[in-house]
């Protein structure tokens, strides 16, 4: 719909087949526009409550030294179709491939980096691995192991449960079925406030990054932001698939703990300085 | 039911997604982008659609349909704490509502202002463009807020001040009924608050057990404890009060002039939330009059699922039997 009006320089849309996926496009702001675009990979659940505004501000960060950005939801999460009965390990590794694609063309770049978080940096490593196209990825605490990520999701959902002012069920009983989308669905674990069916556990529970195959980018920025010797392993790994990953180690204890409250958002400024620093170094 | 991404208010520039009924909205949606609304009241008009790919417009009987927004939650972004605004929003486009939920300039997908105005007036005025927006897509002429913490009491503020909203939903509200521009009065309001607060969940309420374990095991908010025990060397915020109509008559004022105007009104308070013991203190006996729902075993940003659920609906079947609405759905989209 044309208006007249200047491109805002954040444009939200949805994209993909029958438009399922929601995407925020921020434009460069730099006068001299770099030909890498850079995708950016949420992570999952309360995570991607918690880190939206980190994600945000570092395309913020990134459209200053001039870098096309997309943010956008995988399917079942924030704004895209879909809720978290949905959730897959390969519908969101073809969603990312869908974004980098969209990135591609609303940008006219060339090349293509990514930027994830948890979950998000996982899914990032592997769909890059399976690409010639991604220059550069930098992966901020990449989940390595998938059945040690989900103990230690459910340990944080069991410290919120003691903690919060919170029940696990309805004191009054059973709740009816509610109006609308939630009408019907089947009971399942659940994790700080959203589902875990069993075929998604089933999908984490098998990611072993140590086992990649194929590097997932010319370049590479490992972001660790707790001691974690697995960590190190997965950087010798990489250098085993003929890559020379930074490593850095930004110590921030206490970051995937649930917090009550509606301004209890994270936004670690030295890690989003460290990522866009080091993609304006290593990207055109 | 479809979602439409959606810039709007020129500057600064506003982001939100629509949620439309299927009846309102077959066919697939492109962005739109609104350009700077009127902030003023708009006259009564015919109802419009975007059409997809084109820019033209068609009427649709819908005229006076009233449309919902939903307002951000502190500074979490527009999907609401564990996507509840998304359930929400779906589930009410799904009873024939058209849903807009957006971020406030400086909160979520939108940029900040660049003026010096306080948020609360702020947020007044962007409800405002919001709905000038709504009225320019799809001829909305009547609106019903709902909002969480923050957004409730926004909700409330513009509510008073436009006449466009006939109704509006307070979740877990807090300090939002007394003037908050008497300092010395917030403090011993929340102070006196947090005091009924932690002696209600002690022992008269769901958690009981639960608190203490709490207790036994070392995870009580200590500061948040402390700060209620100050409460005690406060004078009592309702007594005494020099000449005036006392914090009580002043929030019974506000709400009154809702009432007057035949706007619907309904807080919703998790259990665990302390803008109950707010709501009650301040409000004394006339508390029972006001049409309020309590949801047991919850917190104050409703995480497990079953609060998630129960929330929305509540809020879909106050909306549904409150809100005059021809255009249902008869299914879910």
């Amino acid at each position: 719909m044309s208006t007249g009006l200047p491109k805002p320089r954040i444009e939200p849309f949805y994209f993909g087949v029958d438009k399922p996926l929601f995407g925020c496009y921020h434009r460069p702001q730099s006068e001299l526009p770099r030909s890498c675009a850079v995708v950016l990979c949420h992570p999952m659940g309360d995570e991607y409550i918690r880190f939206h505004r980190a994600l945000r501000q570092l395309a913020v960060h990134l459209t200053v030294v001039g870098f096309p950005v997309l943010r956008f939801d995988f399917h079942g999460c924030g704004d895209s179709a879909g809720d978290d009965l949905d959730w897959r390990i390969s519908r969101w590794q073809a969603d990312l491939g869908l974004a980098i694609t969209e990135a591609r063309r609303r940008s006219g770049s060339s090349g293509v980096a990514l930027a994830g978080l948890r979950l998000g940096a996982t899914l990032a490593a592997t769909v890059g691995a399976e690409r010639q196209d991604v220059v550069a990825a930098a992966l901020w605490d990449p989940v390595l192991d998938g059945e040690a990520h989900l103990q230690e999701l459910q340990a944080l959902h069991n410290s919120m449960l003691r903690r919060a002012h919170a029940l696990p069920q309805s004191p009054d009983g059973a709740s009816p079925p509610p109006q609308g989308t939630l009408g019907g669905m089947p009971a399942e674990p659940e994790l700080l406030g959203f589902r875990l069916c069993s075929a998604l556990r089933a999908e984490i529970a098998a990611i072993d990054l140590l086992a990649l195959a194929g590097r997932p980018a010319r370049h590479i920025l490992l972001v660790e932001t707790s001691p974690d010797a697995q960590q190190a392993r997965f950087a010798e790994h990489l250098q085993g698939l003929g890559t020379a990953p930074k490593h850095i180690a930004v110590a921030s204890p206490q970051l995937w703990a649930w917090e009550e409250g509606v301004a209890k958002v994270v936004v670690p400024h030295s890690i989003l300085q460290t990522i866009t620093a080091w993609l304006a170094g290593v990207c055109s | 039911m479809r979602e439409q991404a959606l810039s709007f208010g020129g500057r600064p520039t506003l982001t939100g997604v629509v949620t439309w009924p299927r009846a309102l909205a077959p066919g697939p949606t492109p962005p739109v982008t609104v350009g700077p609304p009127e902030s003023g009241i708009l006259p009564p008009r015919r109802a419009v659609r975007v059409v997809p790919d084109e820019t033209a417009a068609v009427g649709l009987d819908t005229v006076g349909a009233p449309a919902v927004l939903l307002l951000n939650a502190g500074i979490l972004h527009h999907v609401g704490p564990s996507r509840t605004y998304v359930k929400t929003a779906r589930s009410l486009a799904s009873l024939g509502f058209l849903v807009l939920r957006f971020d406030f300039a400086g909160v979520g997908d939108s940029l900040p202002r660049d003026d010096n105005l306080p948020f609360a007036q702020a947020a007044v005025q962007e409800v405002q463009q919001a709905m000038a927006t709504l009225h320019a897509l799809a001829g909305s002429t009547q609106f019903v807020l709902v909002g969480l913490c923050s957004g409730a009491r926004v909700s409330l503020d513009a509510a008073i001040h436009d006449p466009r909203i006939i109704a509006a939903v307070l979740i877990n509200p807090n300090m939002h009924l007394h003037d908050s521009r008497d300092e010395e009065l917030s403090a011993g309001l929340r102070n006196r608050a947090l005091l009924h607060h932690f002696q209600r969940l002690a022992l008269a309420s769901s958690f009981g057990l639960k608190n203490c374990l709490k207790t036994l095991t070392g995870n009580l908010n200590w500061p948040l404890l402390g700060q209620a025990l100050r409460g005690f060397r406060l004078r009592n915020p309702l007594h005494g009060q020099p000449a005036g109509p006392g914090p009580r008559q002043y929030a019974l004022d506000r709400l009154s002039i809702l009432s007057a105007r035949g706007v619907r009104l309904l807080h919703i308070y998790s259990e665990g939330d302390e803008g109950l013991d707010y709501f009650r203190l301040l409000l004394g006996k006339e508390a029972d009059a006001q049409p309020m729902e309590l949801i047991r075993g919850a917190n104050h940003t409703f995480t497990p699922i079953w609060s998630q659920e129960r929330l929305v609906q509540v809020i879909c079947d106050w909306v549904r039997c409150s809100i005059p609405h021809s255009g249902r759905e008869t299914g879910a989209a």
